[in-house]
């Protein structure tokens, strides 16, 4: 295969978001070649995994063993539920694919460490997918680089996805079930506010604390060490039944005596223009940024616009090619992508960590992935 | 007609400030604080961020001058205890009130909560980053704009936190006590930071840095209840200016309208009798919030406040 030659491409299950999948696909040097699950997954899965291979007009397969080895793939992209991302990852791996995966990289540490010797042991790339490319954040990564804060003393991230999710807290009347997980989630499916798709309730920290987290590790270039966090069910109903947080905040010690903090949540649609906001805030030995992660956006209002939909949109923002790019690089050069398995598990550690906290009250040490 | 001194106050503000309240007369104004008692006043403000010394406010009150602390008092919570007390004997006025609780932004949120519009507050996020040169923090005390943003915190969420955990930035890289260097600019100024846990799920974090370069200051605070969110922003009220080169921020200032409604406030409740525009045992928890914060720092434990 020589360098022009797209890199042919395995989605192993686009149940719960398709971006990742569009998003490798956006570059031209990958292509999606088949969409692949396990038979044994209901039928609603099938269905929408038919539904992204109609639209690539590739095949459909209820058999990942097939996909991997009938279809010369050279890379596989993970977003199923997030309990199967570690099997299908590892899988993969074992097969010799390099792997993109969507968040969280898992809900079990005992599947990261097997995810981690995986791609180790079969000399794989693997990159989790992230936000670190948005325009936004390449600015704050360039000035940075240039020396324009000096050295990184501290840094904050807001990242809050203005979503509803379901009923308010508190609506659930006497005598009424708790709101089944699953249920709802296939439910959401339908405004793409699924994101924690599965049997197992996941909180807004296992489900999109990566995302700030992975860019303060790569902005900082240091890990963290110990957090302290406080985590709620605050908006919906969704959250209080199935006790997962909504609502969280986290204090980070990072190495080099960095303090750090990120404030995470699903706040509802009544609270932001944009459909979230994201805010990074970093202070320097020399200077400080701050920088609203969305820009450049364009304002859109109309008579009878649909209150749900955002005011703000953003615009321009190469993420995902980025992204692509990026693995590409390191698929060829072998260096590490910019959030390999080992920061990875780094972040999932930190994110356990924290849920340890929110629950004690007391800060807590972010275990060493030798222990 | 209320008589009243200005002490702390810079003169242009001053003039600003007089030409706006009604039923009021300046009588004397000075940029700082010192140590003489005014006369021939009813009131005295002692603005700005001076340290007061609890023998100006005591001689104020033996005056029988009324007074409003607008400031910093560096007064410890016993010092404050005392006072209230000494005032309260003497049956003379005494207001020690957060001036940020003023400022039009921060009671536009607070409005928003009380009016139910937010619906439940779950998380207040502030952030204040100024110069070194206009931070009053010395050694290991608690600033005091931190200490008001604290106070602004509890307001919001009307009640105290049940755990603090908060923690600095040393002149090492290491986290722990701080040490400040006053020789080594590059060392100066304090970097902390509270995480503050309400009961019910409510949460904060606080952050206050002082080491920013010599310029303008940034300030940030939101309010993200279960039915909305209102926050305001330095990055959003700030003007572009471009001379050439990269563009200047041009920030905008609410200090006097909030100076103007807090003194006014405490001017028209003297003269009526009502209730003064802040309660004084509010700050006095602030300043025990702030004692928590320190032996959080210098334990490195979350701490209970109260709770020693």
């Amino acid at each position: 295969m020589t360098e022009t030659t797209p890199l042919r491409c395995a989605v192993l299950s686009a149940v719960k978001h398709d971006y990742v999948a569009r998003g490798v696909a956006s570059h031209p040097q990958f292509e999606l070649v088949v969409v692949a699950d396990d038979p044994g997954v209901p039928e609603w899965v099938h269905e929408r995994n038919q539904l992204l291979a109609d639209e690539f007009r590739i095949p459909y397969l209820r058999d990942v063993h097939r996909a991997l080895t009938e279809f010369n793939v050279q890379v596989a992209i993970v977003s199923s539920e997030a309990e199967r991302h570690c099997d299908l990852s590892i899988r993969a791996a074992t097969a010799g694919m390099h792997i993109v995966q969507d968040k969280p990289v898992s809900t079990r540490r005992g599947e990261v460490d097997r995810l981690v010797a995986a791609v180790e042991d079969n000399h794989v790339q693997f990159l989790l997918w992230n936000r670190n490319f948005t325009p936004a954040i390449l600015q704050a990564r360039d000035q940075i680089a240039s020396g324009a804060v000096g050295l990184v003393e501290s840094i904050h991230m807001d990242f809050y996805f203005a979503k509803d999710s379901g009923p308010p807290k508190g609506t659930r009347q006497a005598g009424y079930p708790p709101i089944n997980w699953l249920a709802h989630q296939i439910a959401a499916h339908i405004d793409g506010s699924d994101g924690a798709l599965g049997t197992q309730p996941i909180g807004e920290l296992t489900n999109e604390g990566i995302y700030p987290l992975a860019c303060i590790r790569m902005l900082t270039g240091q890990s963290v060490q110990r957090v302290f966090a406080c985590a709620a069910s605050h908006f919906h109903q969704v959250n209080v039944d199935n006790d997962v947080e909504d609502l969280a905040s986290m204090t980070l010690e990072l190495d080099g005596g960095i303090i750090g903090s990120v404030t995470i949540g699903r706040i509802g649609s009544a609270s932001l223009q944009t459909g979230g906001e994201i805010r990074l805030r970093i202070s320097g030995s020399e200077g400080a940024l701050i920088i609203d992660e969305s820009l450049p956006v364009v304002g859109v209002y109309y008579r009878h616009q649909p209150t749900k939909e955002p005011r703000l949109r953003r615009i321009a923002s190469e993420n995902d090619f980025l992204q692509a790019e990026g693995l590409l690089q390191s698929i060829r050069s072998g260096q590490p992508t910019v959030l390999d398995v080992l920061a990875s598990r780094e972040i999932f550690l930190t994110i356990e960590a924290a849920i340890q906290s929110g629950r004690s009250g007391l800060p807590v040490d972010v275990a060493n992935p030798a222990t | 007609m209320i008589r009243l001194a200005l002490k702390g106050v810079a003169d242009t503000e001053a003039i600003s400030l007089a030409i706006r309240l009604r039923h009021v007369t300046v009588t004397e104004s000075s940029d700082s604080i010192g140590t003489s008692v005014p006369e021939q006043c009813d009131a005295v403000v002692l603005h700005g961020r001076e340290v007061i010394s609890r023998t100006m406010i005591r001689e104020c009150l033996r005056n029988r001058v009324a007074v409003l602390v607008s400031a910093e008092p560096g007064l410890s919570s016993q010092d404050l205890s005392e006072l209230l007390a000494t005032a309260q004997v003497a049956g003379v006025p005494l207001c020690i009130a957060n001036p940020d609780r003023f400022l039009p932004s921060r009671r536009l949120i607070s409005e928003q909560l009380a009016a139910g519009r937010l619906g439940e507050l779950g998380l207040v996020r502030s952030h204040r980053w100024e110069p070194y040169s206009k931070s009053p923090g010395r050694g290991t005390s608690i600033p005091g704009p931190l200490i008001r943003d604290l106070d602004l915190t509890t307001w919001y969420f009307g009640r105290s936190a049940e755990v603090v955990y908060a923690v600095e930035r040393t002149q090492s890289g290491n986290l722990g006590a701080m040490q400040i260097d006053e020789r080594n600019p590059s060392l100066r100024g304090q970097l902390i930071q509270v995480h503050l846990a309400f009961s019910g799920g409510g949460m904060a974090v606080v952050d206050y840095n002082s080491r920013l370069p010599e310029g303008s200051s940034y300030q940030f605070l939101s309010a993200i209840g279960s039915a909305g969110l209102a926050s305001s922003d330095s990055h959003r009220n700030t003007q572009l200016q471009f001379q050439g080169g990269l563009p200047r921020g041009i920030s905008s200032d609410e200090s006097l309208r909030g100076l103007t409604s807090l003194v006014q406030s405490f001017a028209d409740a003297l003269e009526t009798g009502d209730e003064l525009p802040a309660n004084s045992s509010d700050w006095a928890a602030s300043l025990k919030l702030a004692e928590a914060v320190r032996r959080s720092l210098d334990s490195y434990c979350a701490v209970t406040p109260g709770v020693r």
